[in-house]
């Protein structure tokens, strides 16, 4: 997805996305579906992305806190908004796809989806679970393919 | 709007009796009550000593409360670790919420 497919989907959403100077923050938002953003905090639009879709997790999952809310709360609420920033912009198929094509590693997911290397782990991390599966089920095919038993397999027909 | 009238009804006094009292021209005390015409700062003073209270509370802009929002009333997330706020990160939070408000408010 493209930071301007990622404006679209906020906007869809009826979410407004404000471009602002902060005096500290790169970007906070808030469940009345505000975004505030300093771009001038962005390194580029790669991570500006990525933060873009982290916010929209937030508002997305309504995760929200406040500075009273303690420690452990806020971190699940961090961690809903990665997991949907995930599935926004690196949804499962997608990444299955790209690790049959051989892109297996942090740094060449975040090439292929344009994302942030930190983003990419957070995404193999999220997804660890389904991307092992996927593997023992390939080294068990290619097992049973060896002794002569066909088996059908809807994952890696898919090329 | 000034709280002139208001501080004269509470006295009991007519327009005729408070402009005496103050050696004003009817016709003045009408136009400052209205807000048609500001007082100058002597008759304000004036005024206000008559009536024993502040400029202030009778001239003062009373403070727009829906503008006042406190830190810990705001929900909202940020991206990145999880620690305490510092004081500027703090007001962006105020100062972007009081924007919104305002903005809001205008619509």
């Amino acid at each position: 997805m493209t930071l301007h497919q990622l404006y679209e989907r906020a906007y869809q959403e009826h979410i407004e996305i404000d471009e602002v100077h902060m005096r500290e923050l790169k970007a906070v938002s808030f469940p009345e579906g505000w975004i505030a953003i300093d771009r001038r905090r962005f390194m580029d639009e790669t991570e500006l992305k990525c933060i873009l879709a982290h916010e929209i997790g937030h508002i997305e999952t309504g995760s929200f806190y406040n500075v009273l809310t303690p420690f452990e709360i806020r971190e699940r609420c961090e961690h809903k908004a990665n997991k949907r920033a995930v599935h926004i912009l690196m949804p499962l198929d997608e990444v299955r796809r790209a690790f049959r094509r051989g892109y297996r590693t942090a740094w060449a997911l975040a090439e292929v989806f344009d994302v942030t290397q930190e983003f990419a782990e957070m995404a193999m991390d999220i997804y660890q679970g389904d991307l092992i599966a996927d593997s023992e089920q390939e080294q068990l095919y290619a097992v049973l393919s060896r002794v002569g038993l066909k088996v059908s397999n809807g994952h890696s027909k898919q090329k | 709007m000034n709280r002139i009238r208001e501080q004269r009804r509470k006295m009991g006094l007519t327009q005729v009796e408070l402009s005496k009292a103050l050696n004003l021209s009817q016709g003045a005390l009408s136009g400052y009550e209205t807000g048609r015409y500001d007082p100058d700062v002597d008759t304000m003073q004036r005024m206000a000593d008559f009536f024993n209270v502040s400029l202030d509370e009778l001239f003062g802009v009373p403070k727009d409360n829906s503008n006042i929002v406190e830190i810990s009333d705001v929900d909202f997330a940020l991206s990145g670790e999880i620690r305490d706020l510092t004081d500027d990160e703090k007001q962006d939070i105020l100062d972007y919420v009081r924007f919104k408000k305002a903005q809001k408010a205008r619509q």
